[in-house]
């Protein structure tokens, strides 16, 4: 008799430690799953915030990229957006936005005005802004006055700090300068980049001889530039060119 | 306990969203955690056709995740310094904590290119290893010239690099794995806008200007040049 109340007394115990276990799980698991909600509202809201944020900053980044004066209205609908678009782009510091690669190709001649207003709006400072431009625009060379812009950005003034162009920043960091030398070179670089990607691309005595004229230009140019690393490349080009 | 599981239950999803598992220190401020982490996205999530040999050497494979390894084994955490100079972007402290990068404001202060960005992070990161002495760099051969035998002499600083450490013998340093890797990008990355290919190319070249020696012809040998 004792020992059967022992072994009831046992399976009590068992059942009730059980149930209490199975109890704590059960809260456990109710308590995860709404910390696992909780968590997804405030993952979702967090998100639709940021898109918030995003898109207002962009709009405010894309009328503060550009002078008061720059004038959207007088150019076309299509060509409005893609300077909206480039705006966003540059505002988000996201090279790599594919939109690079798709939504500028085969520039008219009205996007190429535009743009080269855009370039000129620009702060001397917005470095990597104007080398995407000159990019963009280096990208679709067609003819003479296309070589004329690269020419144009060759023949520019050396910023002479990030911080303010037209000023000399003499502090010495010799241990990462360089990077800071081509960011302040960078449209030049680009646009001398633009050039040889060109000359890859076409036969040059097939060219007019006007386009001809044009592109020994630009190229001349870039070999008086101020700037070592260009004026290196650009010597180094002629000599490929056999100009 | 409540509290707690709500915030690890955020700090997964944080994780999950970012990719890298860096901790930053509260005085960074939000626009420099972003752009951080927007451009170590940006590299943990490059695809490549194929490397060369010295990529797979110190990198492995083209391919974002062995970049993002690279950093995670090597550095940890994020503060907030001036590194010591106005211009600098970001920088290590190795005998104070070899593990811990600095930023600097500059890093989103100054218009660099993302590739640039992203180049001086990992030229640091290479900066943190002990067991290689921290790739300490070398010292710049007097005169320091350039292929053409003229003196290599900044217009901004009036200074050339002559008797500086700022140059490199190794390829497995933090110029020659920065040269490698924006290299590497440049030719063979899958996903990479023509913009990001191109800008690597122009920062790769002026990388290649701070190998010295043997090491820039082990790096011309590896791009096939």
């Amino acid at each position: 008799m004792k020992k059967i109340f022992v072994v009831i007394a046992a399976l009590a115990l068992v059942w009730i430690f059980a149930h209490q276990m199975l109890s704590r799980q059960g809260a456990l698991n109710t308590d995860l799953h709404k910390v696992q909600q909780e968590a997804s509202v405030v993952e979702r809201k967090i998100t639709n915030e940021m898109s918030d944020i995003k898109e207002s900053k962009s709009d405010k980044l894309v009328g503060a990229f550009l002078r008061s004066d720059f004038e959207f209205s007088k150019y076309p609908k299509e060509t409005q957006v893609k300077i909206k678009t480039l705006g966003e782009i540059l505002a988000s510091k996201n090279d790599n936005d594919p939109r690079l690669d798709g939504d500028f190709k085969g520039l008219t001649d009205q996007d190429k005005v535009a743009f080269k207003e855009f370039y000129k709006a620009l702060k001397p400072e917005s470095l990597n802004e104007r080398g995407t431009l000159a990019y963009l625009m280096g990208r679709s060379i067609q003819g003479a006055e296309d070589l004329d812009f690269m020419k144009d950005i060759l023949a520019e003034e050396p910023c002479m700090s990030l911080e303010n162009c037209a000023n000399r920043n003499v502090a010495k960091d010799t241990h990462l300068d360089s990077m800071d030398e081509t960011t302040l070179s960078y449209p030049q670089l680009m646009a001398l980049e633009s050039i040889s990607r060109f000359t890859q691309a076409h036969i040059i005595p097939e060219l007019s001889s006007g386009d001809q004229l044009h592109l020994i230009e630009a190229i001349r140019e870039a070999q008086r530039s101020p700037i070592p690393s260009v004026a290196r490349k650009a010597n180094e080009l002629s000599r490929n060119l056999r100009l | 306990m409540r509290y707690l599981k709500f915030l690890s239950a955020l700090a997964i999803v944080a994780f999950s969203i970012k990719g890298f598992c860096l901790q930053f220190d509260p005085d960074l401020s939000q626009d420099l955690q972003k752009q951080m982490k927007e451009d170590l996205a940006f590299m943990g999530q490059i695809k490549g056709a194929k490397q060369t040999p010295l990529h797979q050497q110190i990198f492995g494979q083209l391919d974002g995740e062995n970049y993002k390894t690279f950093f995670e084994t090597r550095i940890t955490s994020v503060g907030h310094d001036s590194c010591g100079d106005g211009k600098a972007v970001a920088c290590v402290m190795p005998f104070y904590d070899a593990h811990k990068m600095w930023i600097t404001d500059n890093f989103i202060k100054f218009s660099h290119p993302q590739v640039a960005r992203a180049m001086v992070v990992y030229h640091e990161a290479r900066h943190s290893e002990g067991k290689n002495g921290f790739w300490s760099h070398a010292t710049c051969p007097t005169p320091f010239l350039d292929e053409n035998g003229n003196e290599i002499k900044s217009i901004w600083t009036g200074s050339t690099l002559a008797g500086e450490p700022a140059c490199d013998k190794t390829p497995f340093g933090s110029y020659g794995s920065s040269t490698i890797m924006l290299h590497n990008i440049s030719q063979y990355c899958v996903n990479c806008t023509d913009k990001v290919k191109m800008d690597a190319k122009i920062y790769s070249d002026d990388q290649t200007g701070r190998l010295i020696g043997k090491a820039k012809e082990d790096v011309k040998k590896d791009f096939g040049m």
